[in-house]
């Protein structure tokens, strides 16, 4: 309580460290009492409100239940609360007066001017309530906003995409590798591409999303029509292949060879060399989601290296499929060796690779068996158990080799459509070519309500129509292609319609593209099991050279607004509560003069300056707490009045009562405190004034 | 008298300015008070009487010489000490009895025992036997300004009784009251001067009272000109029956400034 006069007490001239650490000592004190003061007073006002909460008929039973359950330690006179507060109480000196006497009293003389001090309350309230209103508006209404922009999933979600670095793409090793981020709950890859729509003999350009099924969880799309697609494929299951390998698949014959992921073609190491005037890719493993070193040429002595199934890539001259059983992927023959280095240079032609030193740089890596001719060991049938089927293998490659040069071979199985399809052989001219669409495909397809309208579908016949899609493959994609590259017709079903008027784009199942031996995705979605981890994801994810957005980008904008709108309604706000407070000040000052004699009287019996302060005090923290109560209570009335009127006028139609106020429960513990230190400022003044007061005003009255 | 000394007054002076004048009120009075003493102050109006009560309880500090309690010089202590010597020891008796207006009658008398840090049982059984003794139970529900002046003195007594003090000051008690209510109230301060042996300092300006006290105080004009111990109660010098006799210099009156007396015709 004598906080000010400690200030004073110290002599500025004279600052010694013990004075000093006297000065911290004594403010902790005053710390203390205070806390002390307040809690004293927080209990006093809870007996009060008790007493009176179980007096009251309805209420009553369910207040002796609850402090039933609360073991009776809210019971007005609770022995242990008694305890509690006898603990505090002595705190402040065993034979000095209890504060909770003068607590008492100070409700006591408030209680004898009951209307001045429901007036000074009722004006308090009025302030805090101005508050109260203003902002929880302000809460409610950024509430609203944000509920329109985001639902709380979607705060949870980050978005990837590749961004402007080149360099990186997005692919399953990405995938893999957020997937195993703790925080992570779910991955969920997109591809979009363009697609031409057939309908009608019409063809229009759509954007096309391939998206496994759990991305509708995720999604704001609300279906209004049909299914989203029953097919779970994601990256894992992707790729699924027909389970006999010659038997027919969606009517069509297909012919494989079986292989596996990274297992060698020939035991030994094969000779090979980079056909004339051919650049082959180098990537560090034989995976072309893999890093990408560089090129190399042909050699005049040739290469030695290994023959190896790694990934499918694109454009393959292999004759048939080659497939992991095991994994259910499509594979591709590589060749691994050591390899002089070349980049493409600025004029796109290629310079050799100096590294740091004047020496070319020779790297290990791996070069898709596409550019290159390979020399088939010969080996005697029967030195090596497994001679038969290596035999078979090399024969196929080496027909396939030596027709390696030749433009377009198509799988000549039965149907001569669905097998992987075998490209021209310079890169250079696969810009604007058509490649064939790998089977099989789903046919489902879901699409925006906006597309529906474009194609002039009606509503009753949306279900069942068919269209027909081609898919345009960019780089990013498919590493393997320069520029792009157009699939083949295929016919699709529409299953579903989404709500978006606004624009047109389908979704079809991830599969159906995923199985183009597609590598890259154009974005991943990330889901994220809590929204507090977002922050520490997105660095995570940006750190491995990756774009991301989320929608908590425009919420945190959008709060920022809000914030800053927040900020000038609580100034409004505390104007009122000045105005409130300068009432109180002069409810406190009267009340202070009325007792002048009374407070000389109580100082005559022994009453010290302090404890009239802290009298004074308790006085206004009573009315400044009551003030806040009532003014949380009067402005979230007034909010939810407001709110009322605005439903039934803006929101007629919809007959729907929708709140705009909000108020966080961190708010009311602010307002409950800000009500108290207003007490308190205006208490101090009238409290020092009272501590004043000689005893002989008392005397001298007469 | 072998009895200790309780309060001792040496030389006080004390003056106040008016106007720029400083105005004597006290021209160095002494006088002792002994524990068990029943002192009655009595003297004109505007004699100091109640500046020299003030002073005694250390609500004003005087201008000159010193107030001993018990040896301990009064004002060497803080304005706080001097306030919690008084709620320890002190009980007071005012013409017009200083209520806390918020505060029943009951709890205006428990209010000095809610001062000491009483706890909350003692404290309501203290206050009821207190208002038993002064007759006044049925009204502790009262607020004190609805009861009748005498009623309310006997509450401002239970106040003062309330912790059982060693020293009763009271400043004109019988001032408001009617010639019985401020009869029997003095009874029952010759009660307990002579049962409880408190010490008690009564102010009054009605002669009718002197005869009650085992020392009285003449006070004139700042300055105490007699001061008289009667031998036995209600036993009064015939030259005593007012300021206007003469006095013969008898061996109980204890004159203290016959020169003064002569100038004051008296």
């Amino acid at each position: 309580m004598t906080i000010l006069t400690r200030i004073k007490q110290i002599n500025f001239k004279k600052i010694s460290w013990r004075a000093i650490l006297g000065n911290i000592k004594g403010f902790l004190g005053v710390i203390w009492r205070m806390m002390a003061f307040f809690v004293l007073l927080f209990i006093f006002l809870f007996k009060k409100f008790n007493l009176w909460f179980g007096k009251l008929p309805k209420i009553r039973n369910v207040w002796h239940f609850f402090q039933e359950k609360t073991g009776g330690f809210f019971k007005p006179f609770s022995k242990r609360l008694t305890v509690v507060v006898d603990k505090i109480d002595y705190s402040f000196g065993r034979r000095k007066t209890r504060r909770t006497f003068l607590i008492n009293l100070a409700f006591s003389n408030l209680m004898l001017k009951k209307s001045r001090t429901l007036m000074t309350v009722l004006g308090m309230s009025i302030g805090v309530g101005a508050i109260v209103f203003l902002l929880s508006l302000g809460y409610g209404i950024e509430r609203l906003v944000i509920k329109q922009v985001a639902t709380l999933e979607e705060m949870k979600i980050i978005d990837v995409s590749a961004g402007d670095n080149t360099s990186l793409r997005l692919n399953r090793h990405v995938y893999e590798k957020i997937k195993e981020f703790r925080e992570v709950q779910e991955v969920i890859p997109i591809v979009s591409v363009v697609g031409k729509l057939t309908y009608n003999k019409a063809t229009m350009d759509v954007v096309v999303y391939a998206v496994p099924k759990k991305y509708f969880d995720f999604s704001h799309s609300k279906l209004i029509k049909g299914e989203f697609f029953a097919s779970g494929a994601g990256v894992e299951q992707s790729r699924i292949l027909p389970p006999d390998l010659r038997g027919k698949v969606a009517g069509v014959e297909f012919q494989a060879e079986e292989g596996e992921y990274l297992k060698k073609i020939a035991p030994e190491k094969v000779s090979f060399n980079i056909l004339p005037g051919e650049r082959a890719k180098v990537f560090a493993e034989c995976n072309v989601s893999a890093k990408m070193l560089g090129y190399t040429v042909r050699s005049e002595g040739g290469y030695q290296g290994e023959w190896i199934y790694g990934s499918s890539f694109y454009p393959n001259k292999q004759e048939r499929v080659i497939i992991d059983k095991k994994r259910n992927i499509y594979l591709g023959r590589w060749l691994r060796g050591y390899f002089p280095l070349y980049q493409v240079g600025l004029d796109g032609d290629l310079k050799q690779d100096m590294g740091d030193g004047e020496r070319q740089s020779w790297v290990e890596g791996c070069i898709p068996e596409r550019e290159v001719e390979v020399n088939v060991p010969l080996r005697l049938g029967g030195v090596l158990g497994e001679a038969t089927e290596a035999g078979t293998f090399t024969s196929d490659s080496a027909s396939g080799s030596s027709t390696l040069f030749e433009t377009v071979t198509v799988a000549s199985s039965a149907g001569g459509l669905e097998v992987v399809t075998l490209q021209a052989t310079s890169s250079a001219k696969l810009q604007q070519n058509i490649v064939e669409f790998k089977a099989p495909v789903s046919g489902q397809v879901v699409v925006s309500s906006g597309l529906l309208n474009l194609l002039g579908i009606p509503w009753e016949k949306i279900e069942g129509t068919e269209f027909t899609l081609s898919f345009v493959l960019v780089k990013n994609l498919m590493p393997e292609i320069e520029g792009r590259a157009t699939t083949t017709e295929v016919a699709y079903k529409v299953i579903g319609v989404i709500d978006d008027e606004n624009s047109s784009y389908l979704y079809i199942p991830f599969a159906d593209l995923y199985n183009q031996s597609i590598t890259g995705f154009s974005q991943m979605k990330v889901v994220l099991a809590k929204k507090e981890d977002l922050e520490k994801v997105r660095k995570e994810v940006e750190t491995m050279g990756f774009k991301t957005s989320s929608v908590v980008d425009t919420v945190s904008q959008i709060e920022n607004l809000f914030a800053n709108i927040r900020i000038v309604l609580s100034l409004l706000g505390f104007v009122a509560l000045a105005v409130a407070s300068l009432g109180m000040f002069n409810t406190l000052t009267v009340s202070l003069l009325e007792r002048t004699r009374e407070i000389g009287g109580m100082k005559v019996m022994g009453v010290v300056a302090e404890e009239v302060e802290d009298l004074f005090l308790a006085e206004a923290m009573i009315m400044g707490l009551a003030g806040g109560v009532g003014g949380l209570i009067i402005g979230s009335l007034a909010g939810k009045l407001v709110s009322l009127i605005f439903s039934l006028i803006a929101f007629a139609k919809q007959g729907i009562f929708m709140d705009l106020t909000y108020t966080p429960p961190f708010f009311i513990i602010f307002i409950i405190c800000l009500s108290f230190i207003v007490g308190v400022i205006t208490g101090v003044y009238p409290a020092v004034r009272a501590k004043r007061i000689s005893a002989l005003n008392a005397l001298r009255y007469e | 008298m072998s009895q200790k000394i309780l309060i001792e007054i040496k030389n006080l002076k004390k003056s106040f300015l008016m106007k720029d004048k400083a105005v004597e009120v006290l021209k160095g009075i002494n006088f002792k008070v002994y524990q068990g003493e029943f002192v009655v102050i009595f003297g004109p109006s505007g004699c100091g009487k109640s500046t020299l009560l003030n002073i005694l309880l250390g609500l004003e500090a005087p201008t000159e010489g010193e107030v001993y309690y018990e040896g301990k010089d009064f004002y060497s202590l803080t304005e706080d000490e001097r306030a919690f010597y008084r709620r320890h020891h002190v009980g007071m008796i005012y013409q017009q009895p200083l209520w806390v207006s918020s505060l029943t009658v009951a709890g205006n008398v428990s209010f000095p025992l809610y001062l000491l840090g009483l706890p909350e049982e003692e404290i309501e059984k203290r206050t009821a036997k207190i208002l038993e003794m002064v007759e006044m139970s049925a009204r502790k529900d009262f607020v004190p300004t609805e009861i009748s002046s005498g009623q309310q003195q006997k509450v401002s007594l239970a106040r003062a009784l309330a912790i059982d003090p060693i020293l009763i000051v009271a400043d004109e008690p019988t001032g408001n009251l009617d010639t019985l209510s401020g009869y029997q109230l003095v009874k029952t301060f010759t009660k307990l001067n002579e049962e409880e042996g408190k010490t008690i300092i009564m102010v009054t300006h009605d002669l009718e009272y002197l005869r009650f006290g085992t020392k009285i105080v003449h006070m004139i004009d700042g300055q105490i000109v007699e001061e008289y111990f009667p031998k036995r109660r209600k036993e009064l010098p015939s030259n005593f029956k007012g300021y206007k006799k003469s006095i013969n210099g008898q061996s109980e009156i204890n004159v203290r400034d016959p020169d003064l007396l002569k100038k004051l015709k008296l």
